[in-house]
């Protein structure tokens, strides 16, 4: 299934990309995609699943929009 | 005196009289410093319905216990009055170095009385306070009157100063040091216009008593530690800045724009904090002795300055449906030498443009035309044509054309760079804020709703969110006293704030003694408000926001659930129903004060 990433902040430069498109097996998680972006899955992450707040072990579904970003703040 | 200098002046400008006040060791005590003082003056000095513009309004600088001590992020100053844009106390808090030099000079706070007859500005040194002509500074921006000043008194000096926006009384005027900083909102550089005071120029080579120099030395450590190992404080903020903040808030939906018509902006990645790096960035830079850095040097074409922050980039852009990174930076540095609230000034010309596409009034400026925005921002500092009329600020504008809910206001200050819709919790924040729509005075929930920090919450549920909101206040109100800078908290805790305050001061403060202030500073800026006439009735939030469904994205089809949460936070304040502190709430933070007010 297809799901596409989005990347921010200083995970850009990280995996070298904006955008990727993940072509995961049927039934992977939040947690898959992360290690197929090479990012470790114990790293501290803002994730966001079609813009709504997801847990590393959430599966995902084809389609999806994975936001990734790393710990951030402002304002 | 450890941790306070033991001095606070009175001026005033009527009479030119200056003197020493008794300095109540007890007030200090349970107020600390900043916010906090600055409110128990106002409570104990103000009749309520006095005109923020008179004479009689007080307008009070102050510091706190750990300003200029090595505590992490202590190089901030403070000055409170009553809003001319709100009607309600406000206070306003800046960065830079102003805060440190003025303490510098031997003072903790200067409260300022009266109207100058004419222009002057106010020397505020080790070597004594004096009160100076500032006839020819009259009519300058405050990069020329900044130049203009420390030429004269020295580039030791601090400038904090007026532009033309607060010498016409424009209602959220701001007050600027080191012509990039700024006492940003509420109008408190009309205030100091309307005593015709220009400037307070700080200078001084004090130091500040610390009652545990053994403690402190390791508490600071320990702090600077938490600092550095923070990803938010350590990475987070110094690497893209506070504008980082502008994809996530898009991502999930809760990022206005075109005067929260919109909760996603389509443009977002072009003004984002990524985007600031790639083609705006000179360097990061910070203030006094701060190790996070989080503020941008930024350089554009024949100009350079500092910023755009998260706020003002969004308050100047996509709220006003503006892409333009060059053109936001410019109306940001405008901003600064005019003297004018980043945040209000766009809050007010994305009403008009929206009165005007709606056909309701032609105000003469649509969404997105950035030209303009430059021209309207000369136009408000100057209150020329339709600028006199802006000037007053987005509620009295769209209530004289007839259309008040598109005034995207609380208590008539305009609101940050959240959608509530999507985070109920920061709704309640913005509702019940002592200062008017504000995102720090009222709790920054987005912290805990869509950042994750301390943890993260269901930003989506309505339920709960009364005590997250007034422990996020009480803490936001003890940290405006101290005074230090709400970042520094994404890494340290009240624990940690009590440890310094006590090693400091030699006065113990458990975390919980430091909540508690918090909570009585709060509460007594309540009480300001509520004797002025503000109730249930004011904590709400514009019509948008509580009846038409979000549009867009994640946060489609909701709306902020308000009452219900209004509710649970009162009763978790110890208020009554229509949001009036209860006696026995005043007599457990020992408010007595208050009891007969």
């Amino acid at each position: 299934m297809k799901v596409q990433c989005r990347l921010f902040a200083s995970l850009r430069e990280k995996v070298g990309a904006k955008e990727k498109l993940l072509d995961l097996p049927r039934g992977a998680r939040v947690s898959d995609a992360l290690a197929s972006l090479g990012l470790p899955s114990e790293g501290s992450y803002i994730l966001l699943r079609n813009g709504v707040h997801a847990e590393l072990h959430e599966p995902l579904s084809e389609g999806d929009v994975l936001s990734v970003f790393p710990l951030i703040a402002g304002g | 005196m450890a941790g306070w200098m033991g001095r606070v002046v009175r001026v005033d400008l009527s009479s030119g009289e200056i003197r020493d006040e008794p300095f109540d060791q007890d007030v200090w005590r349970r107020f600390l410093g900043g916010r906090g003082f600055g409110a128990k003056v106002l409570w104990d000095e103000l009749r309520p319905g006095v005109d923020p513009l008179s004479p009689e309004n007080r307008l009070i600088f102050a510091v706190g216990p750990l300003t200029g001590t090595t505590a992490a992020t202590s190089g901030r100053g403070s000055v409170s009055t009553k809003s001319p844009l709100t009607g309600t106390i406000t206070d306003a808090n800046t960065g830079g170095k102003f805060g440190v030099i003025f303490k510098k000079a031997g003072l903790d706070a200067l409260i300022i009385q009266g109207k100058a007859p004419k222009p002057v500005y106010l020397l505020v040194s080790d070597e004594g306070i004096q009160i100076k002509d500032a006839s020819d500074l009259w009519g300058k921006n405050t990069d020329e009157t900044t130049d203009l000043l420390l030429e004269r008194e020295g580039s030791r000096a601090s400038v904090a100063c007026i532009g033309p926006a607060g010498e016409n009384l424009v209602r959220y005027a701001a007050i600027i040091n080191e012509k990039h900083r700024a006492f940003a909102r509420g109008g408190v550089g009309a205030v100091m216009g309307s005593k015709n005071l220009k400037a307070v120029v700080a200078r001084g080579l004090r130091t500040v008593e610390i009652a545990d120099k053994e403690r402190m030395k390791f508490v600071t450590y320990e702090a600077n530690k938490w600092l550095r190992a923070h990803p938010i404080t350590s990475k987070g903020l110094p690497e893209f800045g506070t504008s980082v903040l502008v994809n996530i808030m898009n991502e999930a939906g809760i990022f206005p724009s075109y005067n929260f018509r919109q909760n996603m902006f389509e443009f977002a990645e072009e003004v984002s904090g990524e985007a600031i790096t790639e083609k705006i960035l000179v360097r990061k830079d910070g203030c006094w002795g701060c190790i996070i850095q989080c503020a941008r040097r930024t350089r554009i074409p024949g100009d350079e300055g500092e910023g755009p922050e998260y706020e003002t980039n969004w308050a100047l852009g996509p709220n006003c449906g503006i892409h333009d990174l060059e053109i936001i930076t410019r109306a940001n540095y405008l901003c600064n030498r005019l003297g004018i609230d980043t945040m209000s000034a766009g809050g007010t010309i994305s009403c008009a443009m929206e009165m005007t596409e709606l056909g309701y009034y032609d105000a003469g400026i649509r969404f997105g035309e950035g030209d303009k925005l430059l021209e309207y921002l000369k136009k408000i500092a100057y209150r020329e044509g339709i600028g006199d009329e802006l000037a007053e600020g987005s509620l009295r504008f769209a209530t004289k054309h007839g259309h008040p809910e598109l005034s995207m206001t609380v208590k008539g200050q305009e609101l940050a760079a959240y959608d509530p819709r999507g985070a109920q919790g920061q709704g309640l924040a913005y509702a019940t804020t002592n200062r008017g729509g504000c995102h720090l005075r009222g709790g920054y929930l987005i912290g805990r709703e869509l950042l994750g920090v301390p943890r993260m919450i269901d930003r989506f549920s309505a339920v709960g969110k009364g005590s997250h909101t007034a422990i996020l206040q009480n803490l936001g109100a003890a940290l405006d006293s101290l005074v230090v800078c709400r970042f520094a908290s994404f890494a340290l805790n009240e624990i940690v704030w009590g440890r310094l305050l006590t090693a400091v001061t030699g006065v113990k403060y458990d975390p919980e003694d430091v909540l508690e202030a918090g909570d009585r500073i709060f509460n007594i800026e309540r009480m300001f408000n509520v004797r002025e006439g503000f109730s249930r009735k004011d904590d709400t939030l514009p019509r948008r926001l509580l009846e038409e469904p979000a549009p867009m994205g994640p946060t489609k089809g909701r709306v902020v659930e308000l009452d219900r949460m209004l509710d649970e936070f009162y009763e978790f304040r110890g208020w009554d129903s229509n949001g009036v502190p209860k006696p026995e709430t005043l007599r457990r933070l020992g408010l007595e004060e208050c009891l007969n007010g």
